[in-house]
């Protein structure tokens, strides 16, 4: 065996931009985080000509499931139209000939940062987050490698603490985002920066959900079909944001998550946070033939 | 400037193995067809330098996957494993297979083996990736294995399997339940 019968004639550049041997690496990851959901898997992390932090873990996933096929939809908070997702999503068509959409139903790869789509995402179909900080441990342990021994042994006790005392302070749980969650009853996970209203659409959900933080080369997945539990006390149920009675000011659609819209007269306004799906609501309502697929949250409840 | 990039043959075969490999295993016992039959389309798009593998008693196995560039080490130190399981003796052999630690469970063994997918030996299986229950029929296994694999896995330590009847794959990973019916 010699270095030369390994490697492949020379070429200008790779498909999908990442080398072969990158790419088997993640692949090995992805499918040991599959077999151990929630578990953080190390991987590499190779460099992406996008600075760490902003959306490289998730960017070296969608790469490596790309084919030329693939119909690749980037959400930034919820936004298709922002520069991070415009950025990610033409540069993904641009090394992969992936065909770019906007539309939910139409992806096949949903990379996110910050938000699920409304719409259900079917079987077929893989979220792909991206993910700051991996470790829910860390206010509580600062130490990685101390942080791993607890993952193993389960000792998630100074999770509660961290909840009880916001509930102590605050009278409710102030976790805003990144809610911890149990998964398959075994690992806690950080489900990324998503807020409290996103995490039970990752539960039981029918796809496949692969977390990939690139600055701290951690990635983790959810199977479809598998238990994503936030941490709760018996007595205090998880509570999601109370958008449930907020009607979006350009589509009108009510019971979804929304953005405030501070005003001049400290009043506020309300937009839908998915912003394609805000625009499949503003067309079928001007009477075009849109097909809205079912949703997670119907009259503000999941169901 | 506009760039043409094209995926070549062996990337196209590679990225769909691999696709089947990660939906085997995300959705345990469901059946996925392969490109291409044969342990060496899985290992192609899998192992290269950075691991090691052991192909049993299959010689000729064992020099084409070793040109990935893989390392041929004892089945106890593999981190992934190409062999057979029709005899008690194949079952007694991967019993020793590599199940990771407490802090790193995925420096655990991958085992693909071949079986007979759709007859035989009715499993009953339930865990993540898996709505409800499902039931499937393996053939081609020693009844053995299965309190074997009951008595060597301990969530999350343990290691993933994938049987593979011609172009045909099941995976079954560490996280899913076997009932022997």
């Amino acid at each position: 065996m010699t270095l030369q019968k390994l490697t492949r004639p020379w070429t200008a550049f790779n498909y999908g931009f990442l080398d072969e041997s990158a790419k088997r690496e993640l692949r090995r990851r992805i499918l040991k985080a599959i077999a151990v959901p929630g578990y953080q898997v190390p991987y590499a992390s190779r460099e992406v000509p996008i600075a760490r932090g902003w959306g490289t873990g998730g960017l070296q996933v969608t790469l490596t499931l790309l084919k030329p096929t693939s119909v690749v939809k980037v959400i930034d908070q919820g936004a298709d139209d922002s520069v991070n997702a415009s950025s990610i999503r033409k540069f993904v068509g641009r090394v992969g000939g992936a065909v770019e959409t906007e539309d939910t139903m139409e992806a096949t790869i949903i990379q996110s940062r910050h938000r699920i789509p409304e719409e259900k995402l079917r079987e077929d179909q893989i979220l792909v987050l991206q993910v700051p900080n991996p470790e829910p441990l860390r206010p509580v342990q600062p130490d990685m490698s101390v942080a791993r021994e607890m993952h193993g042994d389960a000792d998630y006790g100074q999770l509660w603490l961290i909840l009880y005392e916001q509930l102590v302070k605050a009278g409710r749980i102030m976790q805003g985002s990144s809610y911890p969650s149990m998964v398959n009853g075994r690992h806690v996970m950080t489900p990324s920066p998503i807020p409290r209203w996103d995490v039970p659409k990752l539960n039981q959900a029918d796809h496949l959900t692969i977390l990939s933080a690139g600055r701290e080369k951690r990635i983790f997945a959810v199977p479809p079909y598998t238990s994503v539990e936030p941490l709760v006390f018996d007595d205090v149920p998880y509570r999601v944001e109370d958008h449930q009675d907020k009607t979006c000011y350009r589509s009108d659609v009510s019971g979804f998550f929304m953005n405030e819209l501070p005003q001049d007269d400290g009043s506020s306004l309300y937009e839908l946070s998915d912003s394609h799906f805000g625009v499949k609501n503003i067309q079928k309502s001007e009477g075009e033939a849109i097909e809205i697929g079912e949703t997670w949250y119907k009259n503000g409840r999941v169901k | 400037m506009a760039l043409s990039i094209l995926p070549t043959a062996d990337d196209s075969r590679t990225n769909a193995t691999f696709d089947e490999l990660m939906w085997a295993l995300a959705r345990p016992g469901l059946v996925r067809i392969l490109p291409l039959a044969g342990f060496e389309t899985l290992a192609e798009s899998l192992i290269d330098r950075e691991c090691s593998f052991h192909a049993g008693s299959d010689s000729v196995l064992a020099k084409r996957l070793a040109e990935t560039g893989a390392r041929p080490v004892s089945l106890d130190k593999a981190d992934y494993v190409f062999t057979t399981l029709g005899s008690e003796r194949d079952v007694a052999a991967v019993s020793t297979l590599r199940i990771g630690t407490l802090a790193y469970p995925d420096e655990a063994a991958t085992l693909f083996a071949p079986a007979r997918i759709g007859s035989g030996q009715a499993l009953r299986l339930s865990g993540p990736g898996i709505k409800d229950i499902l039931t499937i029929e393996i053939g081609g296994v020693d009844p053995s294995f299965w309190p074997m694999r009951e008595k060597a896995i301990r969530y999350p330590l343990g290691w993933d399997l994938y049987l593979v009847d011609g172009d045909r794959l099941i995976g079954i990973p560490r996280s899913t339940k076997i009932e022997v019916l």
